[in-house]
């Protein structure tokens, strides 16, 4: 079966740019969101396999988004999608329950590296 | 997917993050609850600089890395944005703007570099970078939730999809094949006389005419998207010339097709400066006339059926008429007592080419072009320029625009065999007469109507076709009117009102005086559109001091 996938950021470019890659490798993007808020409504709707979330958002920014899809299911699979010299935000959303990130600008190999890697963590029992 | 696949929609995401880079940068002058501002300001300038890396395009991700640190310092406190940091500001993201069309326009050539070294040169004492261009290891932090003293707009709801111009514009093109092929279809049948297949059409027609509406509409931008930009042109404009303007906008949803909005955009800067140099008051003279020291400029745009009246009023000095007769030997009709223009009249004079009534030309306006200007635009789209002002009453200047140009409504006329199209809304009336009520006053052949005599246009004297043989009992007019007067055309046949698809002309014959474009009939013949005030220019004034003289027909 397809890997459902919601992806998140504000910026319409970079959600068909990510989309399209997720998309050429086989899985669905299953729903797209602008913010953080809307984020964690999606999530518990549409109960994706996997979230690819940006940092900087309006109305919540990706680390509290985080927080609120882990407080809705704390196996979440969410991969963080940020730009150079954000460690230490990234790592705010490690901490937060994030499992593992991807860099600006995309590198199509990279992302479907992480996301195969992300997707194969042992499934909740 | 290639990078390049993603350019249109870098081009439109660019262009919506520069002007909301420009609207919030705007909206921090003034305001007290700054760091909502400078938070949304900071995403959209992360956002382009990402958006900037993927494409390639590395002098942008500069620019906007650096105005990044520049944001991020106010945010944390160590900047204060004061009226000269928002200028900086202001310029940069003009700079950064100019820089961005020169990437996706893939020029080669030193321009680029140039742009970049301006806009860090004004930037980089402003944000702590190292100025060598080495990376910078600024560390971005995080931006904590925003509260909403930001405008509602930025955070609306996404429920629309975007769709790529070009598409439309193909859309647009298929219906207008579709139009002719119905029509062509529809002379088809009539020559069939089948009842069935007549009404079959006929409801096919109308679910055409559904999607045209349909397609007519989507095509349609607001209005808003064009008049924000005007916010900044209002801001420098009276900031240069020592105004105060409080500026106002009516009607941004109001939907107005993607082409005649950006031919708008010129006139519209054009009035838009006038009404500021010419129409609103210094200070000091405002408080002398009793009025408040900020003047007001109010941009309105409201739908009236087919048109969208797009008006620009300020509460200035307004038009001193008295000056304008002395100074413009070209009194109305009227006998030149200002109390007696019409409005028609004061519009004449406005709009005569290098009519000005500065004394000195300033920077903005008063250089003896422009209302010459904004009338051939309001003409050229088929529109209509109404100019109202009273002595120290302010001056409010109406555009009547059609909502759309793709398809209009239309008379079609033959002469000698051919078919010839009018838009509808310069025909007054057709009329059929007798042979022999044609006089002729001073050499000239008129008609007598309920409204005096209106001059009688041959299709011989338009361009060269051989004198009419036919000779029916009656002779068909169309009594067509433009600003200029009321003529009566003679044709052979009037054919009647339809819709046509407007074809634009090749090169060769564009620009030939009278002729607007062309469309497509049902027979598959290609007929043109003419521009009745072209055409008929200075054709529809006759000497009404000369005794008629009944000529034989």
């Amino acid at each position: 079966m397809k890997s459902r996938v919601l992806v998140v950021d504000d910026a319409i470019f970079m959600r068909k740019m990510i989309s399209d890659i997720l998309e050429g490798y086989g899985m669905e993007v299953v729903g797209e969101s602008d913010t953080g808020s809307d984020a964690v409504e999606k999530y518990i709707e549409l109960k994706p396999d996997l979230v690819t979330m940006d940092i900087i958002m309006p109305e919540m920014n990706g680390i509290d988004a985080v927080r609120g899809i882990i407080a809705a299911d704390a196996q979440a699979r969410i991969i963080m999608c940020s730009a150079l010299g954000q460690q230490a935000l990234v790592q705010d959303a490690l901490t937060a329950g994030a499992k593992d990130f991807l860099i600006k600008p995309f590198n199509p190999s990279r992302v479907i590296e992480v996301v195969s890697r992300v997707l194969n963590l042992a499934s909740p029992v | 997917m290639e990078v390049s696949d993603y350019k249109a929609l870098f081009i439109s995401e660019a262009e919506d993050i520069l002007q909301a880079l420009e609207d919030g940068i705007m909206s921090l002058e003034g305001n007290r609850n700054q760091q909502p501002c400078i938070e949304e300001l900071f995403r959209h300038a992360h956002n382009l600089k990402g958006m900037s890396g993927a494409m390639g395009y590395d002098p942008v991700v500069e620019v906007c890395h650096c105005l990044e640190s520049v944001l991020d310092r106010c945010r944390k406190g160590e900047l204060e944005i004061t009226a000269i940091s928002a200028d900086i500001l202001l310029r940069t993201n003009d700079l950064l703007r100019e820089l961005v069309q020169w990437q996706i326009s893939e020029q080669e050539g030193p321009r680029g570099q140039e742009l970049l070294d301006r806009v860090l040169e004004l930037l980089l004492p402003l944000s702590e970078l190292p100025a060598t261009g080495e990376e910078g290891k600024a560390q971005d932090s995080t931006a904590p939730g925003s509260e909403s003293a930001w405008p509602a707009n930025f955070h609306s709801e996404v429920t629309s999809t975007r769709v790529d111009l070009s598409r439309l514009d193909f859309l647009m093109d298929l219906l207008g094949e579709l139009i002719i092929s119905r029509i062509r279809l529809g002379s088809l049948v009539s020559e069939i006389g089948s009842k069935n297949l007549m009404e079959e059409l006929s409801s096919s027609s109308r679910l055409i005419s559904e999607i045209q509406k349909e397609v007519m509409e989507i095509r349609l931008i607001p209005v808003g998207l064009v008049f924000q930009r005007f916010k900044r042109l209002v801001r420098d404009v009276s900031r240069e010339l020592g105004k105060e303007v409080e500026f106002k906008i009516v009607g941004e949803d109001i939907g107005l097709d993607r082409t005649v909005l950006e031919s708008m955009v010129d006139p519209l800067v054009h009035l838009i400066r006038n009404a500021i140099d010419h129409g609103i008051e210094k200070p000091s003279a405002r408080i002398a006339a009793g009025k408040s020291s900020t003047g007001r400029i109010i941009l309105s745009a409201k739908r009236e059926r087919n048109h969208v009246a797009l008006e620009i009023a300020d509460d200035g000095r307004g038009i001193d008429f008295k000056k304008i007769l002395a100074e413009n030997d070209s009194g109305g009709a009227s006998g030149g007592s200002p109390e007696e223009l019409t409005e028609e009249e004061i519009c004449r004079i406005l709009t005569k080419p290098g009519f000005s009534t500065k004394e000195d030309v300033s920077r903005y306006s008063g250089r003896g072009i422009g209302m010459d200007i904004v009338k051939k635009t309001t003409d050229s789209l088929g529109g209509s320029l109404h100019i109202k002002s009273g002595s120290g009453r302010g001056t409010t200047i109406t555009m009547l625009i059609p909502v759309n140009l793709s398809i209009i409504k239309a008379l079609l006329f033959s002469i000698n065999g051919g078919v010839h199209v009018l838009p509808i809304e310069y025909v007054q009336e057709t009329l059929r007469f007798e042979r022999g009520v044609f006089k002729t006053i001073r050499g000239r052949e008129v008609i007598q109507t309920n409204d005096g005599p209106i001059p009688v246009i041959r299709v011989e004297e338009i361009f060269p076709s051989p004198p009419e043989t036919g000779k029916s009992r009656f002779i068909k007019v169309i009594r067509v009117k433009t600003d200029e007067g009321t003529v009566a055309l003679v044709v052979n046949r009037i054919i009647g009102q339809q819709d046509v698809v407007i074809k634009g002309l090749p090169s060769m014959i564009r620009g030939i005086g009278g002729i607007s474009g062309a469309t497509i009939l049902g027979s598959g013949k290609i007929a043109f559109i003419w521009d009745p005030r072209v055409i008929f220019q200075g054709r529809s004034t006759y000497e009404s001091d000369e005794k008629a003289v009944v000529l034989e027909d």
